[in-house]
């Protein structure tokens, strides 16, 4: 049986994601910054079909915890596959006042992320089986004013999951890059101007299932995939003066 | 903590008010968003009418905190975060052998709102209210402390809060005793001439659940006439598959519900019925029909509908049913989804709506006749000292329900007056009924 990591349980996708584990009866390890808080959680997955639920606290700008977290997963019994939720969204009005923040959103959305699956990758590569489902976002197929340090970020992190599947494969590991466009939680919950929102649960569902099927980068929903297409081939001219 | 102001309707589609909801996560969200603006809780949005709805006002929206927090498989005892749905209880109690007793016609209610409407359900008989199997429950007082309530703690408060409409707080948890339960249940049909023979039926039935769906549309010697559904748990398989959900996906025209439509349903369905008279049955699918169709309140149009629902002592059942009967047919404006029960005692909450005796329950299109007849309805209520189901509600007037709750009201409005002094959990239900005053 695999046991399933999930980084950052505390997000509504993490979270959802996580149950659909414990549907599933897997085993899960499940982190968030401070592990006490999700002692309630973890009983949460218990009951609803998890076979295990370990917590761990992880900050992922503490190297310490990704060491730590690394060491824990090596004893994992069997197969290990990795759900990764963790990331934050500076509002970027407030970025543009505060030029000083601008590594916060790169460390948390990137350089944390990275970090963390590289220490991963050996020890998956070891185990030889396992798949990585890691959410980067539809923010990151190009760059808009309205939240452009947030998207070169998640530009950065498609990148690096792309070169981590193309690494991964020769070795039985999977790697599925998720692009997932509005989704209703507490973040965008009252947020105007927002279409088409998803629910927490049917992300998990669709990402479950692209898994099985080791789709490579899902949109989620679907039809995501065809309005970046719309935005992406908008000649360059015309993009830079559209309100977006 | 994030707002989000909306128009937000009752399930009925009627009724609707301009509210600002958080919607918090977890405890200390739901705490600081209560601090910042007291306001009563909101759940699966199911109640027919504006008993979730405050105009103008602030609310708090529970259904995203719905975590098991606790599952004693050997002695049935479940603890829950309020926003979890009964749907989601029953997904993880009934493999296990246990069950939760008073269920409503949706597995989308929150356990938050059967509590606060002490609702209940087709084993009323034998089970009694929502709340008799609720051990404790946490509950956040406008004050922004939390107290625990229970039998031995708070006993009177515990006893307001229990079908009290969310006016002494927000239940932020509860712990309830389920009782021993089987994934399957036998379904047995049976048809009625009259209602006198249907009410028979009921009046001898010694199954677990029993429910009798009455043709509103009969008229003369066959008047309440109508097809008798009782369960009982098994441990024998459904022979047929679980139908898939299915989803309304646009809001229907008016004439869908009129009345030859809902004619030829109920032919259709009667048939259909008795087509198999006996047979198994997951439970989930004989206790939620209609959640197998998302969104069917918009099979009504528009403008909505409305559902009416009252309760009658034993001795004036027999005349009220006649007379409620009489005038649903006299009108033809009924949906098919009318339904008659036999209830058992009263509960302890104060403001609890079943009584020993006999409760109908219909539907009406949102049209101009409906609110005379669903003010006759309210008169014949009157006239039998019934009482009206405040959880599906959205038309009475403040004396329609005045007899009917009279025995418990006076000290409910006491204690809720000591908990909430500063009015800030009253609904528009609340205030257009004048519960508090």
């Amino acid at each position: 049986m695999t046991t399933w990591l999930i980084i950052g349980v505390t997000s509504a996708m993490g979270e959802a994601f996580a149950r659909k584990c414990a549907d599933e009866g897997a085993k899960l390890i499940v982190t968030a910054r401070n592990a006490a808080a999700i002692q309630h959680l973890s009983e949460d997955l218990k009951i609803r079909g998890a076979s295990e639920v370990t917590t761990a606290s992880l900050d992922l700008g503490k190297p310490k915890d990704i060491k730590s977290l690394t060491e824990l997963s090596r004893s994992v019994e069997g197969s290990l596959s990795v759900g990764f939720f963790a990331g934050s969204m500076q509002d970027q009005a407030w970025l543009n006042d505060h030029p000083d923040k601008t590594a916060l959103t790169f460390k948390d959305n990137l350089v944390g992320p990275a970090e963390c699956l590289q220490s991963l990758a050996p020890l998956m590569i070891e185990k030889g089986e396992g798949t990585i489902i890691a959410l980067s976002s539809v923010a990151g197929d190009r760059g808009r004013a309205s939240n452009y340090v947030y998207g070169s970020a998640k530009a950065g992190f498609t990148a690096y999951l792309s070169g981590l599947r193309n690494r991964m494969q020769n070795h039985g590991i999977h790697v599925m890059t998720v692009k997932p466009g509005f989704v209703d939680t507490e973040m965008t919950w009252g947020l105007p101007g927002l279409f088409l929102v998803a629910s927490p649960s049917d992300i998990a569902e669709t990402l479950w299932k692209a898994a099985q099927k080791k789709r490579n980068t899902v949109y989620a929903p679907w039809f995501w995939w065809i309005i970046m297409n719309i935005i992406h081939h908008v000649p360059e001219p015309i993009f830079k003066k559209l309100k977006l | 903590m994030r707002w989000k102001s909306d128009t937000f309707k009752g399930w009925g589609q009627h009724l609707s008010a301009q509210m600002t909801l958080s919607r918090p996560s977890r405890l200390h969200g739901l705490l600081d968003a209560f601090k910042e603006q007291p306001g009563p809780a909101l759940g699966g949005l199911r109640s027919y009418g504006d008993a979730a709805l405050k105009s103008g006002g602030h609310g708090h929206l529970m259904t995203r905190m719905d975590r098991f927090l606790s599952f004693d498989t050997e002695t049935g005892i479940l603890t829950a975060e309020a926003g979890i749905t009964m749907r989601d209880i029953l997904d993880v109690t009934l493999p296990k052998g246990w069950g939760p007793s008073a269920l409503p016609g949706t597995g989308f209610a929150t356990l938050g709102g059967c509590i606060a409407m002490d609702v209940h359900g087709k084993d009323h008989r034998t089970a009694g209210n929502f709340s008799a199997q609720v051990l404790s429950l946490d509950l956040l007082k406008p004050d922004g402390k939390t107290q625990t309530l229970s039998r031995d703690k708070n006993k009177r408060l515990f006893f307001a809060t229990l079908g009290g409409l969310g006016q002494t707080g927000i239940i932020s948890q509860a712990t309830l005793q389920l009782h021993e339960a089987t994934q399957n249940v036998r379904v047995k049909k049976q048809s009625f001439e009259n209602l006198e023979e249907g009410m028979a039926l009921l009046e001898a039935n010694d199954a677990r659940f029993a429910v009798a769906w009455i043709d509103a549309l009969a008229t003369g010697l066959q008047l309440g006439r109508g097809v008798l559904e009782t369960s009982d748990y098994t441990e024998g398989d459904p022979k047929a598959r679980s139908q898939s959900v299915k989803s309304v996906p646009f809001t229907a025209p008016k004439f869908a519900m009129s009345k030859w439509p809902v004619k030829l349903f109920n032919r259709f369905r009667y048939r259909r019925y008795l087509s198999r008279p006996s047979e198994n049955a997951r439970f989930v699918d004989v206790q939620y029909p209609l959640d197998q169709v998302l969104g069917w309140n918009r099979l009504y149009g528009k403008d909505g509908f409305h559902q009416f629902q009252a309760c009658f002592p034993l001795t004036k059942s027999d005349a009220a049913m006649r007379a409620l009967c009489e005038k649903i047919s006299a009108s033809q404006a009924a949906s098919p989804l009318v339904v008659m029960k036999r209830l058992g005692p009263s509960g302890e909450s104060l403001l609890g709506f079943p009584q020993e005796g006999f409760t109908l329950a219909v539907d009406f299109q949102h049209r101009k006749e409906a609110a005379k007849l669903l003010s006759e309805l309210h008169d014949i209520t009157r006239a039998h000292e019934g009482r009206v189901y405040l959880a599906k509600d959205s038309a009475a007037k403040p004396q329609d329900v005045e007899i009917g709750y009279s025995a418990g009201i006076a000290e409910w409005q006491d204690l809720v007056l000591k908990a909430d002094p500063k009015k800030s959990m009253i609904t528009d239900l609340v205030q257009r009924l004048e519960l508090r005053s």
